[in-house]
């Protein structure tokens, strides 16, 4: 059966114009990293780039963007994988708990992750000012927790639900340690959800301005959006090295995206129970 | 191989009693069916065995052993679920060595188990096949599958058959009862449907809100039932069960219900007025008068169900609905004058909710 012509063409319009939108910055800004200083100044702006690397090379040499680019591996990797320890035990302990106000600490979660950061702001730089967090890495990753935590387990819970009590006890049945019930059955069947929080909260972690401004002042320290805000230039602002700088910090993004991409298969659990 | 004992097994969910001090002894090698209504705590019971809850009283014990504190995976038992519960990213040859290779049995040891689980069960072509690529029956005989290449002390099967269709359980009822000849391992089997129960079990134990009410073979529990709750529960149609009192008049002692007075040959009588349930089968009714003793009663033809091999008949009489079993051929006419007939020894008679045999003191 055919789609009516106009909902298909609608359709696809649609898809153009939300693809155009979200990557036309991106264009722009790989367009600039790739030209020389004056090309980047120029008015009217030029359209075609003339393929020079300056850019690259004095982000990457003269601004030490590697050295921040490891800082945000830090930091961003440690939150991933220990917010991810925290929160699929207590995902798991709330999907399949039976207790009285589980919709509550449910809905509790999800209102949390929408706080504004500004609220804890002042509070998290005293506690980090009094237990000597501030220009640490584990000073940065413990409010990075506190804040793609409630998310994570969310969205987990979410997914914990979906997988049926009967599958654990033929597991336990079958001889699995309650860790071997996690490891070998239900991690598998919940990779779909445990996938999606880990990239949120490392996209969350990496991309993270507002804190990382607050708490790491120490450039040694710094994480790559603190670090390219703050790319100095003589006379002018240095356009051609942030775009190269930013260009450069989204791949590891891509790269992790398309990654962990490849580990959701939706729908993995079909036929598990009748159906 | 394992003999199996339950002793005042009690379960609590919060507040609510779930089983209720249930005692039960399966012998080594013995086919035992749980039966009851849904809810009534057989899973609960089931998942106790198995170790997968704990119960709030009692003990659970294998060859004389408690095994109370013994992890589910410890207690070599198989189970089959309601669900299937198949591993839904595994091949079915995955799933199917899944519990041998978590225990870690030797590579030559799984190939082989997996060849004979494969040519009991007829599922060779299914092998490299996830569950999900599988219907409801492969599903089922792979989880049949699963369980029997563990080779365990014992079988757990909980309502495996239910969600098939009719036909396909009626097959699989056999090939069960051919599998558990041919392997010889104890089998607990819980299912509410009273002809999977009947067919199966060589022993039957009927649940009701957490009590066991009788256990006994399905020809006991057939012939005797214990408590009206049996009665009805087993035959199709249900038995017929006429609610009245006991009356005395001269040391005779009747059932009466509406105008119908029945002699009770039992010795002393309860007091007079003592609620009492009649029990009368379908299939124990008859439309014409025999040599044997017999009551009659008076009535009117409700309405009738033809089913092609039976006819069901729905009298009223005495106020109450009476149905009855019998072979098709009856030119009687809803509306019509009927009278039946019932051999005195096919009555049962529950007072107190406890069954009455002939001549006993109540
Ligand atoms: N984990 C649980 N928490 C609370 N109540 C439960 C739980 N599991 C079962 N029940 C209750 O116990 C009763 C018996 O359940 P179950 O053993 O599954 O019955 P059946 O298998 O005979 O249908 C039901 O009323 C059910 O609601
Ligand atoms: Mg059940």
């Amino acid at each position: 059966m055919k789609k009516p012509f106009l909902e298909c063409s609608l359709l696809h319009v649609g898809i153009i114009l939300s693809v155009i939108i979200s990557l036309v910055p991106f264009f722009w800004f790989i367009i600039t990293s790739l030209k020389s200083q004056t090309a980047v100044e120029a008015i009217p702006p030029t359209w075609w780039p003339n393929g020079n690397l300056d850019a690259y090379r004095s982000a990457l040499l003269d601004h030490q963007l590697l050295n921040y680019m490891m800082n945000s591996v830090i930091v961003a990797g440690s939150t991933t994988i220990i917010a991810l320890l925290l929160a699929i035990p207590a995902a798991y302990a709330l999907a399949r708990v039976r207790m009285k106000g589980k919709s509550l600490i449910l809905g509790g979660l999800l209102s949390m992750s929408m706080f504004p950061q500004i609220v804890i702001a002042g509070p998290v730089w005293e506690i980090l000012k009094h237990i000597g967090g501030l220009n640490t890495h584990w000073g940065l990753v413990l409010p990075y927790l506190t804040l793609t935590l409630p998310l994570a387990i969310w969205i987990l819970a979410t997914f914990f639900k979906e997988l049926p009590r009967e599958l654990e006890d033929a597991a336990r049945v079958d001889g699995c340690t309650l860790w071997q019930t996690m490891s070998k059955v239900m991690a598998p069947l919940a990779a779909p959800g445990i996938f999606t929080a880990a990239i949120l909260t490392f996209i969350y972690a990496w991309n993270e301005f507002f804190f990382a401004l607050l708490i790491l002042t120490d450039p040694e320290q710094q994480t790559l959006p603190v670090g390219i805000a703050l790319f100095q230039g003589e006379f002018t602002m240095p356009w051609g090295e942030l775009a190269a700088a930013s260009v450069l910090a989204t791949l590891p993004l891509v790269l992790v995206v398309l990654l962990f991409q490849r580990g959701i298969i939706s729908g993995l659990s079909a036929g598990a129970i009748k159906g | 191989m394992a003999k199996l004992d339950l002793h005042h097994i009690q379960k609590q969910f919060g507040s609510t009693r779930v089983l209720q001090d249930i005692s039960l002894s399966v012998s080594d090698g013995a086919f035992i069916v749980l039966l009851g209504p849904s809810g009534c705590g057989k899973s609960t019971l089931l998942r106790i065995i198995a170790g997968l809850d704990v119960q709030t009283a009692g003990s659970v014990l294998i060859d004389g052993k408690p095994i109370d504190h013994v992890a589910p995976r410890d207690r070599d038992m198989a189970m089959v679920f309601q669900q299937y519960a198949l591993y839904p990213h595994l091949t079915v040859r995955e799933n199917l060595a899944f519990g041998l290779t978590m225990r870690k049995e030797p590579a030559t040891v799984i190939q082989t188990r997996i060849k004979e689980a494969v040519d009991l069960l007829e599922i060779h072509p299914l092998l490299d096949r996830l569950p999900k690529e599988l219907s409801g029956g492969q599903r089922q005989r792979v989880a049949m599958g699963r369980a029997i290449v563990r080779k365990p002390k014992l079988f757990l099967f909980d309502e495996p058959l239910s969600n098939l269709d009719a036909r396909l359980r009626g097959t699989m009822r056999i090939e069960l009862q051919k599998l558990h000849k041919r392997l010889g391992i104890t089998m607990v089997y819980v299912t509410h449907d009273q002809i999977e129960a009947m067919t199966l079990g060589e022993t039957i134990v009927i649940m009701d809100h957490g009590n066991i009410l009788q256990v006994g073979s399905s020809e006991e529990i057939y012939r005797q039932p214990n408590t009206p709750f049996v009665a009805g529960f087993i035959g199709h149609p249900p038995m017929n069960l006429l609610e009245g009192n006991v009356t005395t008049d001269q040391q005779t002692c009747y059932f009466h219900t509406g105008n119908l007075r029945i002699t009770l040959p039992i010795h002393s009588c309860p007091p007079t007025l003592t609620s009492a349930v009649l029990g009368i089968r379908p299939e124990d009714i008859h439309l014409t008068s025999s040599e044997t003793p017999e009551i009659t009663i008076s009535g009117t033809v409700e309405c009738i169900e033809n089913l092609g091999a039976d006819l069901f008949m729905y009298v009223l009489a005495q106020e109450q609905r009476i149905v009855l079993r019998t072979a098709p051929g009856q030119h009687k006419q809803p509306g019509e004058a009927i009278t039946i007939h019932v051999p005195r020894n096919r009555l049962h008679l529950f007072i107190d909710g406890q069954r009455i045999e002939r001549n006993q003191t109540p």
